[in-house]
């Protein structure tokens, strides 16, 4: 049965078919929790409570990008979670300096003995990249994410925000600079290839 | 001198990587990009971040996030067994299981009807009494006139329609009259030769003489025929009461049916709704 198909039983009640659906999109829709959340048992919780929500709102899925729709959900719960967690704040998300000015590059995040150059020495460039990943405030990173790292166009990352292609563009262009300055310090570290100029400029 | 990076700027580099400029927005960028080199500097900063991020490899989910049905919220097929929920069940299996049987029973024995009775009531001899008499009438005026008259009449024959008659009434009694059983029609009638051999009247009383001189047996017939008359009307009431209780057996036996199929239903509905209110 194609994806339509299962949608469609799924939409009928038929969790069988439902739980396929599970199964094709698990990775993505995880892997989209992990990058906003930062932390396995958090992305886990906010993957599965996607799925059910999901299950249980089935009806109002009204057609279109399903991975968008799922995309969605799981953006909207890990947006819940860090704003319930910014209420009980343990680490300022956008830290004012003495002058009550943004901080740009959030090296604030990491321990004050260690940069992100001597991070890298110790981990991989994923846990560098994550690092500077949770220092983006969550509406940035959560477009960066989808289109950078789960590969979408900018329609279809505005159809998962329910944002215009405009304010897509935006936090996308914010979102990078940002990123850019936090992997400053790493940068003579990176392997040669990204070094170069990238040459898939459009 | 480098100018300072707007955020429109820096939002133009970001679409030019991705490929989201209109040409003629695509053509005025990159005239810029040949005039100042923060751009250009700003253009490899976004374009290496824009590769790093997508040189990651993908992710896997560490397990499975199928859903379980309490997960999804399915109402379990099992309802909650509670004693009321068993009882009534129990009732509208036992009433449905007396119903058949009575059902059964009733199709077995027929299905007598009240009316089926009546019917075999009016077939019974009842009636034969009174052909009898209409008969007897005529016979006895027919023996008169012959006993008056100094020549033979013709009693046998008269004698022998008659007790045709008397038998044409008998036979149309049915097996189901078998309450009230119908004299066998020729033994109670014997035939006319039998009973008068030789005399010519039937009202053979012993101040009658045959012309024989001797005394003429008195015939059979008309006793039995008369005592079956009189056996008929007393059993007139008799099949009048049987019929009324048969009738309010059969009334009774439709009573009951009806109330083990209103038993069986009521508690059989009570029982599914229950199960439906009680499913988690």
């Amino acid at each position: 049965m194609d994806e339509a198909g299962l949608i469609r039983t799924a939409q009928q009640g038929d969790l069988d078919s439902f739980n396929r659906l599970v199964l094709a999109y698990q990775d993505v829709v995880y892997a989209q929790a992990y990058r906003m959340m930062g932390e396995p048992a958090s992305a886990q919780d906010a993957t599965q409570e996607a799925f059910i929500s999901a299950f249980r709102g089935l009806r109002s899925y009204r057609g279109g990008s399903f991975k968008a729709w799922l995309l969605r959900i799981v953006t909207n719960a890990c947006y819940d979670e860090l704003r319930r967690r910014q209420r009980r704040p343990t680490t300022p998300l956008e830290p004012l300096d003495s002058d009550n000015e943004e901080i740009e590059s959030p090296y604030w995040l990491a321990d004050d003995s260690e940069q992100p150059d001597e991070r890298l020495e110790r981990n991989e460039l994923g846990d560098a990249i994550q690092h500077c990943l949770e220092g983006l405030p969550p509406e940035f990173r959560a477009v960066v994410i989808l289109v950078d790292i789960q590969g979408m166009d900018y329609s279809e990352a505005a159809d998962v925000i329910r944002k215009p292609i405009g304010t897509v563009k935006s936090r996308l262009a914010r979102a990078r600079a940002r990123l850019r300055d936090c992997l400053q310090g790493v940068w003579e570290l990176l392997p040669a290839q990204f070094r170069l100029v990238n040459e898939d400029r459009e | 001198m480098t100018e300072q990076i707007t955020q429109r700027e820096l939002e133009a580099l970001s679409a030019y990587l991705d490929g989201q400029l209109s040409s003629k927005e695509r053509t005025n960028l990159e005239r810029l990009l040949e005039e100042r080199a923060d751009l250009r500097t700003a253009l490899d900063g976004l374009s290496q971040t824009r590769a790093i991020l997508r040189s990651q490899p993908p992710l896997r989910a560490p397990r499975n996030f199928i859903l379980t049905p309490e997960q999804a919220g399915i109402r379990t097929k099992q309802p909650a067994v509670t004693p009321l929920f068993s009882a009534m069940r129990l009732a509208s299996v036992l009433a449905s299981v007396l119903f058949i049987l009575v059902a059964a029973g009733d199709l077995l024995t027929g299905g007598r009807n009240p009316a089926s009775y009546t019917q075999a009531y009016r077939s019974l001899p009842v009636e034969a009494p009174m052909e009898v008499q209409e008969a007897e009438s005529q016979f006895f005026a027919e023996t008169q006139a012959d006993t008056l008259s100094s020549e033979p009449v013709e009693a046998p024959a008269a004698a022998e329609e008659f007790v045709q008659k008397s038998v044409q009434v008998t036979q149309a009694v049915s097996e189901d009259a078998a309450i009230l059983e119908a004299p066998a029609a020729p033994s109670a009638y014997p035939p006319p030769a039998e009973v008068f051999p030789e005399s010519p009247g039937l009202l053979g009383t012993t101040g009658l003489d045959s012309p024989t001189g001797e005394p003429t047996q008195l015939p059979t017939a008309l006793p039995t025929i008369l005592a079956q008359k009189m056996e008929g009307e007393q059993s007139a009431p008799v099949v009048t009461n049987l019929a009324s209780d048969l009738r309010s057996t059969w009334y009774l036996w439709r009573l009951m049916e009806v109330i083990l199929i209103f038993l069986a239903l009521s508690s059989g509905l009570f029982a599914y709704l229950l199960s439906r209110s009680r499913s988690v």
